[in-house]
C-alpha cells in the first residue's frame, strides 16, 4: 500500500516517478496537480531521457497562470508511479521555467486510476490502484492510520 | 568511485547551491517507486554536463538543488 510522505510546508505535493526510455531508467519527481487535466514532463527532462519532443506531430492547448500555449504531445514507453507501471503513455512536453524543482506534473489522466487520500496536516498521501478491489479494506486501514 | 549513500543525504549536502546533482540509483522502494540509495556521479551548474554524466549509467537521477520557482498550473484544453 503506497503511503508517501510529503512536506506540507512546501505548499505542494511531490511524488517519485520512474521513467524508462531505451533501457535507461530515470528517477524523477512530479508535482501532484489536481488542476491539471493531463500529465506532463518538463521539456528539459524529456531531452535528458532521449525523447525528441521537438519533432512531435501532435499538440495540445495548455493554459498556465499567465499564458495559453500549444505544447507537443509525446509518448513515454514506461512510467512508474505509486508502484504501478503505465506503458506507451501520452504526456505533454511542458516548458518549465528554470528553478522548478519538479520534473513533471501528475494530472487527472493518471490520478484518476487511483484511490487517493491526502492528509495535509500530517503530510501523508495514500494511493491505491482503482482495480485492486480487495485492497480497499487495506486502503481504509491505511487512511485510518494516517488520520 | 564514490560510496553508496542515501539519496536524501546526498541531496541535502548540496541544498541551495543552484546546481544539478547527478546520482546513479542503486536501490528503489518499489511500493512507491522512490529511489533510496545511490552513488554520486557529479555536481554541476550546467545541464548539458549533467546530461553527459547521466549517460554513463543505466538508472540515474538528475536533481536541481537551488532557488525554486513558483509552481505551474496546467490545464490541457483538448484531450490526448
Amino acid at each position: 500500500m503506497p503511503t508517501i510522505p510529503f512536506d506540507p510546508r512546501r505548499r505542494l505535493i511531490q511524488v517519485p516517478v520512474i521513467v524508462t526510455v531505451n533501457g535507461q531508467r530515470q528517477g524523477l519527481t512530479f508535482i501532484l496537480d489536481t488542476g491539471a487535466a493531463q500529465s506532463g514532463l518538463s521539456q528539459s527532462v524529456l531531452t535528458d531521457i532521449g525523447i525528441n519532443w521537438q519533432s512531435a506531430d501532435r499538440f495540445a492547448r495548455v493554459s498556465t497562470a499567465s499564458d495559453n500555449i500549444s505544447v507537443p504531445i509525446v509518448t513515454i514507453p514506461s512510467l512508474e508511479v505509486f508502484g504501478i507501471t503505465f506503458t506507451n503513455l501520452s504526456v505533454l512536453a511542458l516548458p518549465f521555467p528554470i528553478g522548478v524543482t519538479a520534473d513533471g506534473v501528475l494530472g487527472f489522466d493518471l490520478l484518476s486510476r487511483f484511490w487517493l487520500f491526502i492528509n495535509y496536516r500530517r503530510g501523508l498521501l495514500v494511493a491505491e490502484p482503482m482495480n485492486r478491489f480487495f485492497h480497499r479494506f487495506a486502503l481504509v486501514w491505511q487512511i485510518f492510520r494516517a488520520w | 568511485m564514490q560510496q553508496v549513500e542515501r539519496i536524501d543525504d546526498i541531496l541535502k549536502r548540496y541544498e541551495g547551491q543552484n546546481v544539478y546533482v547527478v546520482i546513479e540509483v542503486l536501490s528503489v522502494d518499489k511500493r512507491i517507486s522512490k529511489p533510496l540509495t545511490g552513488r554520486l556521479l557529479g555536481v554541476t551548474p550546467d545541464r548539458e554536463e549533467a546530461r553527459r554524466l547521466a549517460r554513463q549509467v543505466q538508472f540515474v537521477m538528475i536533481r536541481w538543488v537551488g532557488e525554486e520557482s513558483e509552481v505551474i498550473i496546467v490545464h490541457a484544453n483538448n484531450s490526448l
